[in-house]
């Protein structure tokens, strides 16, 4: 790898910190009252260290990136103290805390096709920093870009820079990003959900490449994420942030293993964990609170059990006794962090052994689609699902795990007839499926429910939650036309909401409410199937959770059999009885979890594996 | 730059977004939307001083008096004669009569008919196919050139100028819609009531017609602008409504001889046209912005 | 690229096909008989059927329709009635006098236009904003014939900068000629500079909520080269595509420009021959405008393909 270009900066003496972010408060006027996003945000980034900042979305994380790039809007009141390598920012002029933000810190954005000019080649807007920052020539630029980008992974045989963003593959044009934040050696790269809008396959190799090029030219690494296994895998430190604030930080393993703030230790248990189906996940009750009604006090008590009196004043942030810091009046003992979490794991139930095998509920034999696209002249045939068979028994759940492009939506619609099949067959509680059409399909749909992915646009915004309750029993003619209201509302105390929800609209419910709406509308006509495709991908980890052991309940209390579509194959693996795994328009692996997990045949699972962070966060650095 | 503050924008007071609370959301709306209040206002006067004409104008629009020919505006005419001594306040009155109706109707039909055709070519493919070359082939033309063509053959006349109006209208209102259509198809919800087994006539008017609302309230205003405009130009170019119709376009006809010597004939005409257009632009303006939220505040 | 072009010629031919069938079947909805209409009350029987023959009114609605189409395409658009010349070369002779008033206008209305909407968007709110919006609203309210008498009686009655009306063809000295588009060319031009400046707001609005304004911003470039080169690419990608609507705007304002400032330009052309009943020039410029205008619309979509790759590489 050349390193000419990399002139490692002056040497920090070690201890000092590059960046010191001290009491930051961050707020925005508002007609009656501005809205405090941040309060008092403090933490260190040291030379050659990785910092995780983890939370739920609306706890702040973004927000914190930007105040230190000082990117946010100027209408912005900006309170405390950020110092980049010993340098007071916040005194700085706009126009110099800018020109010192491009050269001094490198900022990679979630979504690289969005952050990318359109209509700008990746060589201009590769080497439009280095040129202005340290005025070198167009030649130099970009022979410092070509390097750049062979570092990041990109083969020197390809020429990228008279390309365009949107002819690049995902995880190339995130290299890009990398590249161009690392452009002009900068001290602090900020990534903001860097990997998130990737294929699982492609995280972990973006991950680890941010992280050991960032290393390479020397700088710190402040790492935003919501998801607790990039954390454990990459950072040094980690800082958890909840509601604008920060309630615990320290070493990655301490906090993990240690946690003595509830939020975190809630946090990690609502993730669901390899190879722990049995285990029922932890949650946290309600959501995070909306910026203009933050509690008073601890945030975090209204949703936390121990909370007292004492919580009603605000705690502060003060060291524990492992080393890290928390901010909570009744921190938790020693061993209850992820050690525990584990160890309450229940053995894993032995695998269902019924004697006689049941006729399947579902039945799918090589069921095919074509896409066609192109001109009259080109046209152009895309097999989106090339022959997939599988079964789903009366209450129990398939998993289908794959990539985005790998056609398991396709199967989902297919099987909800919302589009039709090339060939193959669906044969549905003894009924041929494909073959139903018109009013006997209507009167059918009413077995087969889905809930989708989007909790924002699966309802109507315009229907109350009253009205949409209501569709499902009116259309199927469910009970006497009086008894509608009481069974929508029975159905909504099913899913944990109340008769209050009936008048408000979808935009007045937060993301895990409006899911649960969706899930009591699909339940409401009593389905023998529900077709959930990425049910819970949108929703946060303690939301997500909530929905997930909800849904085993009803399983369990109504029979209902789950076609449960993910990209996730830790939360397939907890849902499912049999999964399935699709690559590429094929079904490529089928069996148990536990097959699939312990005794995975096929290479594409086996990298779909690889991809999860190694067994879980106990060996975090 | 935009920035969503975090957590800040999913949900808001459920209070003041309920429909229930209208007398205070009623406030709320005077209050973030004072242009588009006066410019309602501005218009309900013009509709009731164009009502009330023969109250407010002494003379009858097509009373000549030759012995007032040409006067300047005075306390006995307010806008002044014109070439046949005619009252120029009563024609202006008389005239919006006429301006406004075909506005109103136009704006009536080409809205109607390009909702109910947009949204039947949202939905269904084939008709899209065949519809949309149509609608395209109808855009291809200049509206004023398509309007002149086709009134110069049909023959001028107040039914002719508001048919070809309206066919020059139809393709924009079903394009506007069509394309919301489109973006409501593809929400999840759509798939979601099909998915419930709801029929498809049922999904198209219960859920996605209201949807298309907005967008067809504001069309609607800033047709009946556009109609009033071209209904103007029309008759001023001699093909829209004839002569012996005051109407805005009419007026300035005459007043265009006039203009060095008489400015008062094309003035206060010209500023009714005007000032009506204006006040259903700043209106639209501002239906829009409390349509969309996605455009509000921009 | 050639295959994208290839498409959109495709596409444009049912966009011809429209207003051809359009005209054809205006006249035959036309009141009475074309023949009788076209020669006057005073025509003798003989005079009729001579022109019914001459136009084929005699023939079936399709071989009529296949005899007219036929004639098109040999550019042949039939005789002019008043002018007694082609219609074809009718057309011409009012063409330059269009296609130098349009160039003006847009030239002047996308200069205008453009900068006013960017700089009411980048001080959105601001004083700037205000003025630059109150301006754009007003003058998408007013009619342009008003707008023109107007400017006659300022510039051309009052202040005699200008002459009242006419034109003053090329042939008499470039600047002579000009000089007499000016009045009309800032009738047309500041009106749908109005239109664009509003367009051209929303468009740069949107644009500030784009990401990559954003990563521009986090490289340290300062403002000024975030907005020119970074927000400005991007704005100017999306309203090229909007500038078949905004010529469209322009040819139906020229209509009621050239009439009140007495050019000699298609839109006269038009005007006039619908008081003559003078149908084939009325057809031949319906035509002519829509084939320039579907002929702008293709050069429109190949330019759009050459500033932005997305289309490019499709």
């Amino acid at each position: 790898m050349s390193s000419q270009i990399v002139e490692v900066g002056p040497a920090v003496s070690a201890g000092t910190s590059v960046l010191e972010v001290e009491n930051l408060s961050v707020s925005f006027p508002r007609r009656g009252g501005d809205l405090k996003a941040l309060t008092q945000v403090s933490f260190q980034v040291k030379p050659g260290e990785v910092v995780g900042l983890v939370g739920e979305s609306g706890c702040g994380k973004s927000l914190t990136a930007l105040s230190i790039a000082g990117l946010l809007p100027a209408q912005c009141r900006v309170e405390g103290s950020i110092r980049l390598r010993g340098k007071e920012l916040t005194s700085l002029s706009p126009t110099d805390r800018r020109a010192l933000g491009g050269q001094e810190i490198g900022m990679v954005f979630q979504d690289p096709l969005s952050a990318l000019h359109p209509v700008l080649t990746i060589g201009d807007q590769l080497t439009e920093g280095p040129r202005r920052h340290f005025g070198l020539a167009r030649t130099a630029a970009r022979e410092r870009a070509l390097d750049m980008l062979h570092r990041v992974g990109i083969p020197q045989t390809r020429n990228l820079l008279d390309e365009y963003a949107h002819q690049l593959s995902g995880g190339m044009r995130q290299r890009v990003m990398i590249a161009m934040a690392l452009m002009c050696e900068p001290r602090l790269v900020i990534a903001d959900e860097p990997t998130t809008a990737l294929d699982v396959t492609l995280q972990a190799q973006i991950l680890e490449l941010l992280r050991t090029t960032t290393m390479d030219v020397g700088a710190s690494l402040v790492l935003i994420t919501h998801d607790l296994g990039v954390v454990s895998q990459v950072c040094d430190d980690m800082v958890v942030m909840y509601a604008g604030q920060v309630v615990e930080a320290g070493p990655t393993s301490r906090v993990i293993n240690e946690s003595r703030h509830h939020y975190t230790a809630g946090l990690l248990g609502a993730v669901p964990l390899p190879g722990e189906r049995r285990r029922r996940l932890q949650t946290i009750p309600g959501t995070v609170p909306q910026l203009d009604r933050m509690p008073t006090g601890c945030r975090f008590a209204p949703r936390c059990g121990s909370a007292d009196e004492q919580c009603r004043t605000e705690p502060a942030l003060e060291p524990t006794d492992v080393g890290t810091s928390a901010k909570c009046w009744h921190p938790l003992p020693p061993g209850r962090g992820l050690a525990r979490v584990l160890e309450s794991a229940v053995e894993p139930a032995a695998p269902r052994t019924d004697a006689v095998p049941r006729e399947p509920l579902l039945s799918v034999r090589d069921l095919r689609r074509e896409f066609k696209s192109g001109s009259v002249l080109r046209r152009k045939v895309v097999e989106a699902v090339k022959g997939v068979s599988f079964d789903i028994a009366p209450g129990e759940t398939f998993g289908l795990v794959g990539e985005s492009g790998s056609g398991k939506s396709t199967v989902a619609r297919m099987v909800l007839r919302l589009i039709d099949a090339t060939d193959g067959q669906i044969m549905f509680d003894g009924g041929d499926l494909r073959a139903t059409r018109g009013r006997r399909l209507r009167q059918k749909r009413r077995d087969i429910q889905m809930v989708s992915q989007d909790p924002y646009g699966a309802l109507n915004p315009r229907m109350t939650i009253g009205d949409l309750m209501i569709e499902p029993f009116r259309l199927h003619q469910l009970g006497e036309p009086s008894t509608w209201k009481s069974q929508s509302v029975a159905m909504l105390e099913e899913v944990g909401l109340s008769s209050s929800m009936l008048r408000r609209y979808p935009h007045q419910l937060s993301g895990g409410q409006r899911q649960r709406v969706a899930i009591a509308r699909a339940l409401a006509p009593k389905p023998k199937l529900i077709v959930a495709d990425e049910a819970v991908s949108a929703l946060d980890v303690s939301v997500q959770a909530q929905a997930l052991n909800m849904m085993k309940d009803l399983q369990d209390r109504y029979q209902v059999a789950y076609l449960f579509i993910s990209h996730d194959l830790s939360v397939v693996e907890y849902m499912s009885h049999q999964i399935g795994v699709m690559h590429l328009g094929e079904l490529v692996e089928v069996g148990s979890p536990v097959e699939i997990y312990h005794h995975a045949q096929h290479p594409y699972t086996q990298k779909l594996l690889s991809a999860i962070p190694p067994v879980p966060w106990l060996n975090a650095k | 730059m935009s920035l969503e503050v975090e957590g800040g924008g999913a949900t808001s007071d459920p209070v003041a977004d309920s429909p229930l609370a209208g007398r205070r959301k009623l406030r709320h709306v005077i209050a973030d939307h004072p242009s588009m209040i006066a410019a309602g206002l501005m218009l309900l006067a013009i509709v009731v001083a164009v009502v009330l004409a023969p109250l407010i104008a002494h003379a009858r629009p097509d009373q000549i008096v030759v012995t007032d020919r040409l006067k300047g505006p005075s306390g006995a005419h307010l806008f002044g004669t014109d070439n046949l001594g005619r009252d120029i306040l009563a024609r202006t009155l008389y005239g919006g009569r006429t301006s406004l109706e075909i506005g109103l109707v136009v704006a009536l039909i080409s809205v109607g008919g390009g909702t109910l055709i947009g949204l039947l070519v949202g939905f269904y493919e084939i008709v899209d196919m065949i519809v949309m070359r149509i609608v395209d082939g109808l855009m291809a033309l200049p509206a004023l050139v398509l309007a002149i063509s086709m009134i110069g053959v049909l023959g001028a006349g107040t039914t002719t100028v508001v048919i070809c109006l309206s066919i020059v209208y139809i393709p924009r209102v079903v394009r506007v819609i069509r394309g919301s259509v489109l973006i409501i198809r593809k929400s999840t919800f759509v798939d979601d009531e099909r998915a419930l087994g709801q029929s498809e006539p049922y999904i198209l008017f219960r859920h996605v017609l209201p949807h298309c609302m907005s967008p067809v309230i504001v069309q609607a205003s800033f047709i009946f602008s556009y109609a009033i405009l071209a209904e103007a130009g029309l008759s001023f170019l001699g093909v829209g409504i004839p002569d012996s119709v005051p109407s805005w376009g009419n007026i300035l006809t005459d007043a265009r001889s006039y203009i060095s010597t008489a400015w008062w004939m094309s003035i206060f005409p010209g500023l009714a046209i005007a000032l009506t257009v204006l006040s259903l632009n700043v209106f639209g303006d501002g239906l829009r912005d409390m349509l969309d939220p996605r455009l509000k505040e921009r | 690229m050639g295959h994208y072009m290839f498409k959109r010629l495709l596409l444009v031919l049912p966009t011809l096909v429209v207003p051809i069938v359009l005209i054809f079947t205006l006249l035959r909805l036309a009141p009475g008989d074309p023949a009788v209409v076209m020669l006057g009350d005073q025509a003798t029987a003989e005079q009729v059927a001579k022109l019914r023959a001459s136009l084929g009114l005699d023939q079936p609605i399709y071989s009529q329709f296949g005899d007219w189409v036929g004639q098109l395409l040999h550019l042949n658009l039939g005789h002019s009635i008043f002018f007694q010349q082609s219609v074809l070369s009718t057309i011409t002779d009012h063409a330059s006098v269009t296609l130098q008033l349009t160039l003006l206008s847009f030239a002047l209305a996308v200069v205008v236009g453009v900068a006013g909407g960017m700089l009411a968007a980048l001080y959105r709110g601001r004083i700037v904003d205000r003025v630059v919006m109150i301006l754009a609203i007003i003058g998408v309210s007013l009619p342009e014939f008003w707008f023109g008498l107007n400017l006659i009686f300022l510039f051309a009655v009052t202040v005699r900068w200008f002459p009242v009306s006419g034109y003053i063809p090329l042939a008499d000295g470039f600047f002579a000629s000009e000089r007499s588009l000016v009045l009309p060319a800032l009738c047309l031009g500041m009106i749908q500079a109005a239109f664009i400046a509003r367009l051209t707001r929303s468009t740069v609005l949107d644009v500030l909520t784009e990401p990559f304004v954003t990563t521009a911003r986090s490289k340290g470039l300062p403002e000024r080269i975030v907005v020119l080169k970074h927000i400005a690419r991007a704005v100017l990608v999306s309203i090229l595509s909007t500038i078949g609507v905004i010529l469209g705007l322009l040819l139906s304002g020229a209509v009621a420009v050239e009439v009140v400032f007495a050019l000699p330009g298609l839109g006269q052309l038009l005007v006039d021959s619908v008081g003559r009943r003078d149908y084939p020039v009325i057809q031949g410029v319906v035509l002519a405008t829509s084939l320039t205008f579907v002929a702008i619309n293709l050069l429109v979509d190949f330019l759009y393909a050459l500033v932005d790759p997305r289309v490019r590489y499709e």
